[in-house]
């Protein structure tokens, strides 16, 4: 459903990304692991159509439809949901004002019907509930005075509520500690597996997972898990990939990746 | 030809000279206007070397050919589609600056609260009045406030004696009906609101504007307010205007006693030049004021306000906050001071001002100052300037909000801190109706 071709990024005349290709099918969980600075971030945010990175060469391709010709509102019209490694704060906004606003734009997007705020409450409590959210949370400005882990769960709650078909966290587990990541875990879990209302079934999403550690995925189990060197995907692999790294770190990647292989 | 400066000054002084001399000088009170005239010819009109006007556009208002403003008469039925639901029987009327018994409802006020004109007001309250104005006139340094205390015709008279809680806010409506103003004729209408508080007297006003005919005109407004110790005043200020060739000065003073509170809500779309002139005297100890103001300006409007805090006495509050919102062409200006006087010991002031530009266009001048002779104090001050945040808009964007709603939802956010403090259910509504609908023809 996703399909990335040798792309290449640049921000600022620096080149970042340095020809990616990547191809996620439906029901598939993807991790993307990595070193500070590998490009990770970059992207995931040119997925969701940041306006600061310049794709200077490639594709991509989501549901049959060219991605870069898209605006991000777009996108998320299309089903595909990233949640920020640092969610920003926006204040004089209440999260209820968003995402009721943000859940009626994708409906109306897609011609579906939107809710009235009471009727949008009544669905917004129960993905709350389900994410461990308390209810004051709601009157709230976006993020504002939010604790790490209280972003992170309302980045996932957001995609409770939107309901997309794809997935990409952006390091949505660092800063949480273990209640928080379990919690989190459940979310993007029941999203996988959950039956979706009318055209999204069983199996039906695509998810990328982008973590430094291999922690998350004892709680969310990944297909294959790649990993992310210099702006460049340098080895790919299954589950067992994760915890080699975790066990010895990246540095024998970078050092000699094309032996270590071999052996 | 562009005519010098000068000469248009002159011009528009003889102009203001007809005004003045139009006045029969016979009431009580015209003795005051005489005084009032002399202290606006010392003063002089302002130029673009004074600071206080430097961004008004003056050359403008002083090419124009200004007249007096009709008497016309109005059906009551106007005056009730006007009211707020809060407000019934508590609206002060006052048509093209002058104040109209006829048409005010005031059946819902305490007893005990005068509303008169100002010169009826001069049969029982002379001593008062001429004490106030004698002490004020002198000190006035606004130009334009001393030409409206000079030739205002049936200002207002509000007087609350001491302990008048009053429930309901009083709404101050000011109506509008120039018949056929042209641009080369255009209409000074002049208006004067005086009030008195009572000590622990508490009360809320409501200021708006109601134009029935007429696009080309200069309101020339004072509203000045004394309160007495222990009391309170909130003033809510709706200046907004249906045309964009309007000009519109509205200046407030503010006097306060020991343990005295002011409070005033403003909010503006602009016109050709909309300019507010604060001057709150905090001459009690412990009393205590804030200010706030938003303007929301679009297309060539123009937004100004000047600002003076004087801190006189001991352990008083101040808190300034002035948020604009500037689009297309559209300019704004804040110069606000805070003056902590050498007595005004444990002072605490604060003062922001903080501009959102949503064009490349436009231009917003901020000047805070701070002024201070005494040595234990607590003053800040600050100004910020900054267009839509880019990482906001990514994220509203990411999740499906279009770049026009986003941007919207990112400047109610922004207006969102003043709406808040207003009290008024209605006028709460009136302010978020204008939040949303601003920016809606784009």
């Amino acid at each position: 459903m996703l399909e990335i071709k040798d792309l290449h990024v640049s921000t600022e005349g620096k080149a970042i990304l340095k020809g990616i290709s990547l191809s996620v099918q439906k029901g598939e969980i993807h991790a993307i692991m990595g070193p500070n600075g590998a490009g990770k971030s970059t992207l995931a945010k040119v997925l969701a159509g940041h306006p600061d990175y310049d794709v200077t060469k490639g594709e991509i391709w989501f549901l049959g439809q060219n991605l870069l010709e898209m605006e991000p509102e777009e996108r998320s019209h299309l089903g595909l949901f990233m949640s920020f490694q640092y969610p920003v704060e926006i204040p004089g906004v209440s999260n209820v004002q968003f995402l009721h606003m943000a859940y009626n734009a994708n409906q109306k997007a897609r011609n579906e019907p939107e809710l009235t705020l009471p009727d949008f409450e009544i669905l917004l409590k129960e993905k709350m509930k389900m994410m461990e959210i308390r209810p004051e949370f709601l009157e709230r400005n976006l993020n504002q005075g939010f604790s790490g882990g209280e972003k992170k769960r309302n980045e996932i709650l957001q995609m409770a509520v939107l309901n997309p078909k794809f997935g990409i966290l952006d390091e949505t587990d660092s800063g949480l500690d273990i209640d928080a990541m379990r919690i989190v875990a459940k979310g993007v879990n029941e999203l996988m597996n959950e039956k979706g209302n009318n055209e999204v079934g069983n199996s039906e999403r695509g998810l990328i997972l982008i973590t430094h550690y291999q922690r998350l995925l004892d709680y969310i189990k990944p297909d294959f898990v790649h990993v992310m060197l210099d702006g460049k995907i340098t080895l790919s692999g299954d589950a067992s990939l994760a915890f080699k790294l975790e066990e010895k770190g990246y540095d024998w990647l970078i050092q000699s990746p094309v032996e270590e292989i071999a052996s | 030809m562009i005519t010098p400066m000068d000469e248009k000054e002159e011009q528009f002084q003889k102009v203001l000279d007809r005004f003045f001399n139009q006045k029969h000088g016979r009431t009580p009170f015209n003795k005051i206007q005489l005084k009032a005239w002399d202290h606006f010819r010392g003063l002089k009109l302002p130029n673009r070397k004074t600071e206080s006007f430097r961004y008004v556009p003056l050359r403008k208002l002083f090419e124009k050919e200004l007249t007096k403003a009709p008497v016309v008469e109005i059906d009551r039925n106007v005056v009730t589609s006007f009211c707020l639901p809060e407000c019934t029987g508590s609206v002060i009327v006052l048509v093209n600056g002058r104040y109209s018994k006829e048409l005010s409802q005031l059946e819902n006020l305490p007893s005990r609260i005068v509303v008169a004109s100002l010169d009826e007001a001069y049969a029982t309250y002379s001593t008062f009045l001429n004490n106030h104005f004698n002490k004020t006139l002198k000190e006035e340094c606004d130009p334009f406030v001393s030409l409206n205390t000079s030739i205002t015709e049936e200002g207002v008279f509000i007087y609350l004696p001491p302990k008048t809680v009053v429930e309901k806010p009083i709404q101050i409506l000011h109506l509008i009906d120039t018949k056929d103003d042209t641009k080369d004729q255009s209409l000074l209408l002049n208006s004067l609101i005086q009030v008195f508080v009572g000590s622990e007297s508490e009360v809320e006003f409501v200021s708006s504007k109601k134009t029935l005919s007429g696009r080309d005109y200069f309101l020339n407004d004072v509203s000045d307010f004394a309160i007495d110790e222990n009391a309170h005043v909130r003033y809510n200020q709706i200046l907004n205007h249906s045309s964009d060739s309007i000009w519109h000065f509205d200046a407030t003073r503010a006097l306060l006693k020991k343990n005295s509170r002011f409070d005033v809500f403003a909010v503006t779309n602009g016109s050709q030049t909309v300019r507010t002139d604060y001057k709150v005297t905090l001459a009690g100890e412990n009393s205590e004021s804030a200010l706030n103001g938003l303007w929301m300006l679009e297309d060539n409007h123009q937004f100004h306000t000047h600002i003076l805090m004087d801190h006189q006495a001991p352990s008083c509050r101040s808190r300034q906050l002035f948020k604009g919102v500037l689009d297309d062409f559209s300019k704004s200006s804040f110069e606000g001071k805070i003056l902590v006087r050498q007595a005004a010991q444990k002072t605490d002031a604060f003062q922001l001002n903080s501009n959102l530009a949503l064009s490349e266009e436009i231009n917003a001048y901020s000047k805070p100052n701070l002024e201070i002779f005494a040595d234990d104090v607590k003053a800040s001050h600050g100004a910020t300037f900054g267009q839509i945040d880019r990482e906001q808009l990514f994220c509203l964007k990411s999740r499906g909000i279009s770049d026009f709603e986003a941007k919207n939802l990112l400047v109610k956010g922004f207006c969102k801190e003043i709406v808040d403090l207003i009290k008024l259910p209605s006028l709460q509504k009136i302010l978020n109706d204008q939040v949303s609908n601003y920016r809606s023809r784009s």
